[in-house]
C-alpha cells in the first residue's frame, strides 16, 4: 500500500511510500504482540489444535476478512507469515526431537496454536497496526517542518573538525542547514568524499592525492618568474586540498578490521565530476556535500539523497536525530519540480502558484501589484490563501465537507416485508 | 611607580598594570574603574602589624592613615591581575603580594546580602543580585533607621511536600499569617489634575460636589471644595476631581472679570478608574502649580496589597516561587510547641540548585531566635569568626532543645497523626517581588496604569482597530492575545482546520459583503470581491 503526500495547491503528488517501507516498525508490532502471552490470555480450552500445515491457509483467510481493504502493507504481511512459519518450524523440531515420533497431543501442547489463538492473535496485530499508519488529511509537511525546525533551535553555532581529521573544518550547525535549505549555490566548506579503488594501500591513496590536488608550477619548477608561481601543473583546478583520512568502521565492522585500515580521500573544494574520473578513485561511490553540485553532476535524484543525507548528518553530529522520513518529505517538497528549489523567495514562487501565498512570505506590494496587473487567477487552495480569504483550510479536519443529498430518499413502506411461508406437513 | 604610590606621592587609584605578553606597562589614572582596598604583604607578610591594629582599636589611625603610610592600597581590575591575593593571613606564601582585608569585600552590595554565599552554587548567587533588585522594601533610609533597610520578612518556613500546589518553585501560604498581615505591601498610585488656564483668560474651575440629587453618590469622597479627602476609601468611578472646563477655549480674551455663567463650562470630571473590588485609600492631596503657573492637584492612593495566588517570593537565594494556594492555619502541619509555618516549600527545589546557603540561613536564624543573639552569614567568613560555623549553631539548637539538624517533629494538621519523617523547619528571609498579579472576578479588566504589577488579563468581545477592524492590541486598551504565525503553523500541523478557521477569522474579523456577482470589464477578468459563504474563488 502506498501512502501519497499531496501538495496543497493542486493535488501534485510529491512524494509516495513505497510498498516496502524499511524503517515501518513491523517487527515492533507483532514482537509486542507475542509478547502478550497468547496462551495465556486464549487458554486452548478445547484443545482444538491446528495441523502446521493448516497454518498458513487459515492466515489467508483471516487477513481477507479482518482486513477486506487491504490496509495493512504487504510486508506487514509477509512479517505475520514469517513469524507464524517459525512457530511452524519449532513445531515440527519439538516433534522430531526425540527418536521416537513424539506425542502429537504432547507436542502440540509444547507449541501448539489453535485455531482461536491465531484469530485473535492475527485480529490483535491488526489493530495495532492500523493506529500506526498516519490518516488521510494529516498535515505531513507542518509536522516534519516542526520536527526538523524544533532541534534546529537545539543547534549550536559551532563548527566540527571533520572526522578527526585535523585542521579540516566544515561547517557545521545552523550555518549548514541554512546553506543547505536555502540551497546556496556556493556553500562555505564544499567536500568531495572520494572513494578509492584500493581501500586499503595508503601508498596507492597518496598517490591518488597526488593527483587530485593542485600542483603549482611555484613547487616543482626550480626558479620561475614570480607571475607563473600560482598556475597548477596539474590536478584539479577547483580544488583547494586533498586529505586522506582514514574510514570510520560504522557497519561490517568485523570484515573491515580483518582487512587492516581502509582509507578514502577527502577532497575539499568543488569539481565532483573531474574528481569522479581520476584513476584510482572509485566514481561510482563518490559523493560530494553541495547539492547545487550533485545535481549538476548526478541529477536530481542525487541531489535529494544530497539534501537528506547531509541534513541527518548535520543534526547526527549534534547528537539530534529526525526520523528520515521527515526529512525524506523534506527533500521531496525541495526536489519535485524538476530543479532543487530552496526556502528563498525564489524557490516558493518556483514551487507555488499562488500570488496571495507569495505575497505573505516576501514582498507583498511586488506581488500583489504584479498580479493586478497581469490579470492572474488565484485558485483559493493552499492554506495561507485559505486563511487570509477567511475559509477553512483544505487540510486536517477540513479535508471533508459535507455532502448534502439531494436525490429523493427512498419510501418507507411500514409493515412486515417478508411474506410468510407456510408449510403444512400432513401426517 | 607603586612605590610612589604607596607613599602618596601619586593618588591611590591610580592603576600601575604590567603586562607582560605586549612587555609594556599601563597607568590608569581615569574616572570609573572599580577599586578595592587590599592589604599589602611582601613576600607574604604582611604590612598591617599588631600595633597597627591596635592604634587603629583605640582611634589614633584612621583608614585613611592604613592607605598614606602604604599599609593598603587599592586595586583595579588590572593590577588584581598582577597580584596574588591570599584569602587570610595564614595563607600566604612567599609569592603572596597582597592579602584581602577582609574575605566579604570581595561580594558587592546586592551580593552582600547573601547569608553564606559561599556554600551556594554560584548562578544562584548572580540570581539573588538580581532578584534582590526586585525585592519590595522602603524607599528611603529615614523610613526605617539606617541599617535596618528591609526588603523582606522573616517567615517560618517548613522544607515538605505539601498540597501538590507547590510543584515547580510555587510557595503554599498559610492562610492566617496572611490575615495576620505577612507579605503585605502598599502600592501608591499618582492622579494628578491640572486647573488649565486657557489662551482666551477663561480657566477650568473646580465645583462644590453635589450632596443630593442625581451623581451625588460618586462624590461622596469629595471634600467641600471639590477635591477628594484625604484618608476617603476610593471606588472605581468615584469622582476624586470634580473639575469643570469652559467649552469656549479659544478665540478673543474674556475681558470682564465676572465669573462665566454656568452654561459656559462642562464638566471634565476625572474619576477613578481602577479595577473593581478593590479598596483603595486616598493617602495624600497635594496642591502646587505646574511649570506654566497652573494650579495643579496631585492625589496619592494608596492601595495595600495582601499576597494572592500567583504573587512573586523568594528567598535570598535565587529560590524564587509564585504563591500556589494559600491554606488554612488548621491543615497546616504543626510542631511539638505549637508553632506553624508561614511558608511551606518544596524540598525538590534544594538537590539541583545546591543552595546550601539557605539551610544555614534557617539554623542559624533558629539559633538566633533561641538564644536573642544575631547570627552572621558573611561570606568567608567561618575562619575570622564573621560568619557563625554549623557546629557552633548545632549546639546552640541542642542546648534550646531542637535538633542539632534544624528538623522538628511535626503534626499533620488534616490527620492529627505525626508526620512520618522529621521536617526542617525555621525561619527564612523571604522578600516579596514587584511581578504581581492582579486577581479578578470579572471578565474586562480595567485600565491599570502599571504594566508590570498587573499581569492578569481578559476580554471578550471588545474594542477593534479601525483600520484593520481586528481587536486591539494591548491589555490597557483591552486587547486580545495574538494567535501570531507560529501558533498558526502549530494548528495547521495539528490539521485543526475549524479552529484555525474560529481563530483567524469568526473572533478576529469576519466582515459581511452583499455578492456582486460576477463583472466582466473589458478585457481584464475582474471578479468582485465576494466573502460570502457559497463560492470561495476571488480574484
Amino acid at each position: 500500500m502506498d501512502v501519497i503526500a499531496r501538495h496543497q495547491h493542486d493535488s501534485r503528488q510529491v512524494f509516495w511510500i513505497f510498498k516496502e517501507d524499511p524503517v515501518f516498525p513491523v517487527q515492533e508490532v507483532i514482537d509486542y504482540v507475542v509478547l502478550l502471552r497468547f496462551d495465556a490470555i486464549c487458554p486452548p480450552v478445547e484443545r482444538k489444535y491446528l495441523p502446521a500445515s493448516d497454518i498458513p491457509q487459515m492466515l489467508e483467510e483471516l487477513l481477507s476478512t479482518l482486513d477486506p481493504a487491504s490496509v495493512c502493507s504487504e510486508s506487514f504481511k509477509k512479517s505475520l507469515k514469517v513469524f507464524l512459519e517459525r512457530q511452524t518450524n519449532e513445531m515440527n523440531r519439538v516433534e522430531h526431537l526425540d527418536e521416537n515420533y513424539v506425542d502429537e497431543i504432547v507436542c502440540h501442547e509444547i507449541s501448539g496454536i489453535t485455531e482461536r489463538q491465531l484469530e485473535l492473535f492475527v485480529r490483535t496485530c491488526i489493530s495495532r497496526y492500523r493506529p500506526k499508519l498516519i490518516e488521510p488529511g494529516t498535515a505531513v509537511v507542518a509536522a516534519a517542518a516542526h520536527s526538523i525546525g524544533e532541534p534546529w533551535t537545539q543547534m549550536t553555532l559551532k563548527t566540527f573538525p571533520f572526522a578527526g581529521v585535523a585542521s579540516m573544518n566544515i561547517t557545521s550547525g545552523v550555518p549548514r542547514i541554512r546553506e543547505i535549505i536555502n540551497v546556496a549555490k556556493k556553500i562555505s566548506t564544499p567536500i568531495i568524499t572520494a572513494e578509492l579503488e584500493f581501500v586499503n594501500n595508503l601508498i596507492i591513496a597518496r598517490m591518488v592525492k597526488g593527483r587530485v590536488e593542485k600542483t603549482v608550477l611555484g613547487q616543482v619548477a626550480e626558479s620561475i618568474e614570480p607571475e607563473m608561481t600560482q598556475k597548477s601543473a596539474s590536478g584539479i583546478e577547483t580544488v583547494e586540498r586533498a586529505v586522506i583520512a582514514q574510514k570510520k568502521n560504522e557497519e561490517n565492522n568485523q570484515k573491515e578490521q580483518e582487512a587492516g585500515k581502509q582509507y578514502h580521500l577527502l577532497v575539499e573544494g568543488l569539481g565532483l565530476k573531474a574528481v569522479m574520473g581520476i584513476e584510482g578513485i572509485d566514481g561510482w561511490k563518490t559523493i560530494s556535500n553541495h547539492v547545487m553540485e550533485m545535481e549538476q553532476v548526478l541529477g536530481i535524484e542525487g541531489a535529494r539523497t544530497c539534501i537528506i543525507n547531509e541534513i541527518a548528518q548535520t543534526m547526527a553530529s549534534h547528537g539530534i536525530s529526525i526520523d528520515i522520513r521527515h526529512l525524506m518529505l523534506l527533500a521531496d517538497v525541495m526536489t519535485f519540480t524538476g530543479q532543487v528549489l530552496g526556502n528563498t523567495i525564489q524557490g516558493v514562487h518556483k514551487m507555488g502558484k499562488s500570488e496571495l501565498m507569495l505575497a505573505s512570505f516576501e514582498r507583498p506590494a511586488d506581488h500583489l501589484s504584479g498580479a493586478a496587473v497581469n490579470g492572474r487567477k488565484d485558485k483559493i487552495e493552499g492554506v495561507s490563501e485559505r486563511i487570509i480569504m477567511g475559509t477553512p483550510m483544505h487540510i486536517g479536519t477540513g479535508m471533508l465537507k459535507i455532502i448534502l443529498r439531494v436525490d429523493p430518499p427512498p419510501l418507507l413502506r411500514y409493515g412486515p416485508e417478508i411474506s410468510f411461508q407456510f408449510t403444512v406437513t400432513f401426517s | 611607580m607603586r612605590k610612589l604610590r604607596r607613599a602618596g606621592k601619586v593618588g591611590e587609584f591610580v592603576s600601575v598594570f604590567v603586562n607582560e605578553k605586549q612587555l609594556c606597562v599601563y597607568i590608569a589614572s581615569d574616572g570609573g574603574r572599580v577599586c578595592r582596598p587590599l592589604v599589602i604583604a611582601d613576600k607574604g607578610i604582611s604590612r598591617i602589624k599588631e600595633h597597627h591594629m591596635k592604634e587603629l582599636l583605640d582611634g589614633v589611625r584612621s583608614f585613611d592613615d592604613f592607605l598614606r603610610h602604604g599599609l593598603i592600597e587599592y586595586l583595579d581590575v588590572n593590577e588584581e591581575n598582577n597580584a596574588l591575593i591570599a584569602l587570610y593571613e595564614g595563607e600566604a606564601t612567599p609569592d603572596t603580594t597582597h592579602i584581602e582585608i577582609e574575605p566579604f569585600t570581595i561580594l558587592g552590595v546586592c551580593a552582600g546580602l547573601i547569608p553564606y554565599p559561599h556554600h551556594n552554587q554560584s548562578p544562584r548567587n548572580t540570581y539573588q543580585c538580581a532578584m534582590g533588585k526586585q525585592a519590595m522594601g522602603n524607599i528611603a533610609y529615614n523610613q526605617v533607621g539606617y541599617d535596618k533597610l528591609g526588603a523582606g520578612q522573616n517567615a517560618t518556613v517548613a522544607v515538605m511536600s505539601y498540597s501538590g500546589y507547590d510543584i515547580e518553585d510555587a510557595i503554599v501560604m498559610n492562610k492566617s499569617s496572611l490575615d495576620r498581615g505577612f507579605g503585605r505591601c502598599i502600592v501608591m498610585k499618582r492622579y494628578s489634575g491640572v486647573i488649565q488656564k486657557y489662551d482666551n483668560g477663561a480657566s477650568d474651575r473646580i465645583l462644590r460636589p453635589q450632596r443630593t440629587g442625581m451623581g451625588s453618590e460618586k462624590m461622596q469622597i469629595l471634600d467641600d471644595d471639590g477635591i477628594a479627602a484625604p484618608g476617603e476609601i476610593i471606588r472605581p468611578d468615584d469622582v476624586y476631581i470634580n473639575k469643570q472646563s469652559p467649552v469656549i477655549t479659544r478665540g478673543s480674551r474674556i475681558t470682564s472679570a465676572e465669573p462665566l455663567p454656568d452654561n459656559a463650562y462642562r464638566s471634565a470630571r476625572q474619576t477613578y478608574k481602577g479595577p473593581d473590588g478593590e479598596t483603595c485609600v486616598v493617602d495624600r492631596v497635594a496642591l502646587s502649580s505646574d511649570r506654566n503657573e497652573n494650579p495643579c492637584i496631585k492625589i496619592l492612593i494608596r492601595h495595600t496589597r495582601r499576597p494572592e495566588v500567583g504573587d512573586k517570593f523568594s528567598s535570598r537565594h535565587g529560590q524564587k516561587g509564585v504563591c500556589g494556594t494559600i491554606i488554612q492555619q488548621e491543615d497546616f502541619p504543626f510542631s511539638e510547641r505549637g508553632i506553624c509555618p508561614d511558608l511551606i516549600m518544596n524540598p525538590h527545589g534544594f538537590p539541583s540548585r545546591m543552595t546550601v546557603g539557605k539551610m544555614i540561613e534557617l539554623l542559624g536564624g533558629k539559633a538566633g531566635v533561641s538564644c536573642g543573639r544575631f547570627h552572621y552569614g558573611s561570606a568567608f567568613g567561618e575562619p575570622s569568626g564573621h560568619a557563625d560555623k554549623v557546629e557552633a549553631i548545632s549546639e546552640t539548637l541542642i542546648k534550646h532543645g531542637f535538633s542539632y539538624n534544624g528538623k522538628d517533629f511535626l503534626y499533620s494538621g488534616i490527620t492529627g497523626a505525626p508526620l512520618q519523617a522529621y521536617i526542617f523547619m525555621g525561619p527564612i528571609y523571604y522578600q516579596k517581588l514587584k511581578h504581581m498579579v492582579r486577581l479578578q472576578f470579572f471578565m474586562l479588566a480595567y485600565v491599570f496604569d502599571d504594566p508590570v504589577l498587573d499581569k492578569m488579563h481578559a476580554r471578550g468581545p471588545g474594542p477593534r482597530v479601525m483600520l484593520t477592524r481586528q481587536p486591539t492590541e494591548g491589555k490597557a486598551r483591552n486587547g486580545g492575545l495574538r494567535v501570531g504565525e507560529m501558533e498558526r503553523d502549530c494548528l495547521i500541523a495539528y490539521g485543526a482546520s475549524m479552529l484555525i478557521f474560529e481563530r483567524l477569522m469568526k473572533s478576529s474579523d469576519p466582515f459581511e459583503v452583499q455578492d456582486l456577482g460576477r463583472l466582466l470589464i473589458e478585457d481584464h477578468y475582474f471578479y468582485a470581491a465576494c466573502g460570502c459563504h457559497k463560492c470561495d474563488t476571488v480574484l
